[in-house]
């Protein structure tokens, strides 16, 4: 088995793999400052091939926590997305000590936007192009509200795209760094996408959220901008944040704050462009 | 590089004086956490080091993780109580008893035990005679029989001392129903009820064991098994049921065990309990006991190789025997010969498959193909 130490902002985690491709995905996609041993670990995961025959037909590669499989096995190929995925059920699981919101999290200038929103919304698209257009990335999936202050604290991971928007995102930034393709998972094909350096060296800088955007791709549509009211968002976001009920009243109150901090949209959009413009003129 | 650090030995001198974490280092303490987690006594630990002002003193990526299953544990503890509660009253007119044991009774009725408890389900006692129809109201009110194949399916129902465990279908909860403390097939059971009359209702209604009967269904618990996974905390459990005990508490301990017939087992309890907390007992107690029992270093040695933590940092290779002929000895305690002989052929051969074919060969696939 193969150990990797990947120290990933708030988080350290090591890794230990017998499968080669989830090492050689882990060293494409993060840099080498993520690369670094230290003398504390938060977790120890593994991404393991196992049985005495099976490693020769039908290879599968199981996930496990220390000793906690959160997840049935899946195919070798998909192996690195496995581990994404693990972390991030990781950080879900166990972590109170931010009050985590199921949202794409975006910052310039220290000012960042939430942009909660269900699968097939179009949210993974939106991130990577925003990303690789002068924003900050903090977070793909998961945005870590700090319960003092009310900022956002980065967790900065490759974006994981899924489906059509592989081939849209691959065509618009060719030189970024990807991971092989995971075929078949139960989100469709997946891929995973370095951020750009901008955004791996600002992986300890909390940034203040002054917008929480729902957006929703509509093919073909104007951009359509409806503002919430901090009730409409609070109410949102009851659903997308997953700790809530864990953090009872500190929970109630670090929303609050955050809802009472920022203009909350909605968006209709089919034009990345046209968003970014409008994010960064209205919102920021 | 030493382990003493994770030893059972240190780990209990820790948790009983929380100052010795001091001078411990980072990659100590990062070792610490990975063993108490997996060991379910994080809160636990956490509640204690609170209680001594230390939690405080440590290093914020080590204290962060003590907070964090700390708050964990209350959340899942208050949902705990609204559980037992809702089942209480549900199953009211279905059954004539209904008595809650081990975690969730700690949990329910906030006795020190509870401290820092995560409980994987609820376990619960009814009558044999009301068992059929608790579970059929329950599948009414939204519990479902989690899908297990047929062997384990058959095993439980004509074998054991308890139904296949129910899952809520919303909140997820688990609830594993008995009608004894040990498998019918082992022997040595003696009535539910007798047990079930050592009980009392809280002030919430909820029904639990009275403490001395905690006592004894727990040493019964850990001591007639033969799965060691989370002996570490149990035997923390045991510790926390005596502490503060008069000798009326102890009377009763003996009585009960006395006529559930284990006397055996609330001895090994004691006798750990000496051992790795240095409880002290009335000196009655102790010449009854000696006069009663026999000591036996060969016993001694399996068995707290069986209760000491088992993480890969802290394991050994005597460690794993320990635990194979506890795994063995468990079984035949059980299970008559016979039995057992078809119980672990069907077992063993469903283990050499998962071990070519890998460990879900016999987990059912995801039906929309979501994963596998």
């Amino acid at each position: 088995m193969m150990k990797i130490n990947l120290s990933l902002p708030p988080f350290n985690f090591e890794v230990s793999t017998n499968i080669a491709h989830v090492k050689t995905n882990i060293q494409n996609l993060y840099p080498e400052q993520s690369l670094t041993h230290s003398s504390f670990s938060d977790y120890r995961l593994s991404l393991k091939n196992t049985g005495l025959f099976r490693q020769f037909f039908k290879k599968q590669s199981r996930f496990l926590c220390d000793y906690r499989e959160p997840f049935k096995p899946l195919n070798y190929g998909q192996a690195f997305a496995m581990l994404e995925w693990g972390m991030n059920w990781t950080v879900a699981s166990h972590e109170m000590s931010y009050l985590m919101v199921h949202s794409a999290v975006l910052a310039k200038n220290g000012k960042a936007i939430l942009f909660p929103a269900p699968p097939g919304s179009g949210k993974s698209t939106i991130t990577a192009f925003l990303a690789f257009n002068g924003w900050q990335l903090l977070s793909d999936e998961m945005a870590l509200i700090n319960l003092e202050n009310g900022r956002c604290q980065p967790f900065v991971r490759p974006i994981c795209l899924k489906n059509s928007s592989i081939d849209m995102v691959s065509s618009w930034f060719p030189n970024a760094s990807y991971s092989s393709v995971a075929k078949d998972t139960h989100k469709g094909d997946v891929i995973h996408m370095s951020p750009p350096s901008q955004s791996w060296a600002m992986r300890n800088e909390e940034a203040e959220v002054v917008g929480i955007v729902y957006p929703q791709y509509t093919k073909g549509s104007l951009l359509t901008i409806e503002p919430l009211s901090q009730a409409s968002s609070f109410i949102q976001l009851t659903d997308n944040a997953f700790n809530f009920t864990v953090l009872g009243n500190q929970g109630f109150d670090a929303l609050t704050k955050l809802v009472e901090g920022a203009q909350s949209f909605k968006v209709w959009h089919s034009d990345l462009s046209e968003l970014s413009d409008f994010l960064e003129e209205e919102v920021l | 590089m030493t382990r003493a650090h994770v030893s059972r030995q240190f780990l209990i001198q820790l948790f009983l004086n929380p100052c010795l974490g001091e001078p411990l280092t980072h990659s100590q303490w990062q070792d610490i956490i990975f063993v108490l987690r997996k060991e379910q006594l994080l809160a636990r630990f956490a509640i204690a080091f609170k209680g001594d002002m230390v939690l405080s003193k440590l290093d914020n990526r080590v204290q962060r993780h003590f907070d964090n299953a700390l708050k964990l544990a209350e959340h899942q503890q208050k949902q705990i109580r609204f559980e037992v509660k809702k089942l209480t009253e549900y199953l009211s007119n279905k059954v004539s008893q209904l008595v809650f044991m081990k975690g969730a009774a700690y949990v329910a009725s906030g006795c020190l035990a509870s401290m820092g408890r995560v409980c994987g389900d609820i376990d619960a006692i009814v009558p044999r005679e009301d068992l059929g129809s608790a579970e059929q109201s329950l599948l009414l009110a939204g519990w479902y029989r989690r899908e297990i194949n047929e062997y384990d399916d058959l095993y439980y129902r004509k074998w054991a001392h308890e139904i296949p465990p129910l899952t809520h279908g919303v909140r997820g909860t688990v609830l594993d129903l008995h009608h004894n403390i040990v498998p019918v097939v082992s022997g040595r059971h003696v009535d539910g009820s007798i047990l079930m009359s050592h009980s009392e209702t809280l002030k919430s209604g909820v029904t639990v064991l009275t403490e001395p009967a905690q006592f004894v269904h727990s040493s019964i618990h850990l001591f007639f098994n033969e799965d060691f996974k989370y002996a570490f905390r149990d035997l923390f459990d045991l510790y926390l049921l005596t502490k503060k005990k008069d000798l009326t508490f102890w009377i009763h301990v003996f009585s009960i065990a006395a006529e559930l017939n284990f006397k055996n087992e609330v001895y090994y309890a004691v006798t750990y309990l000496k051992a790795c907390f240095d409880i002290q007992l009335h000196s009655d107690i102790e010449q009854q006991l000696s006069k009663q029992f026999k000591t036996s270093v060969v016993r001694d040695a399996i068995f707290l190789h069986g209760i000491s933590p088992k993480h890969d940092m802290c394991t050994s290779f005597q460690q794993n025997i320990a635990l194979a002929l506890l795994t063995v000895r468990g079984h035949f305690l059980k299970m008559p010969l016979r039995i057992l002989v078809y119980h672990l052929t069907v077992k063993s051969v469903r283990t050499a498959l998962e071990n070519l074919f890998g460990k879900h060969i016999f987990t059912k696939a995801d039906k929309n193909n979501t994963f596998r």
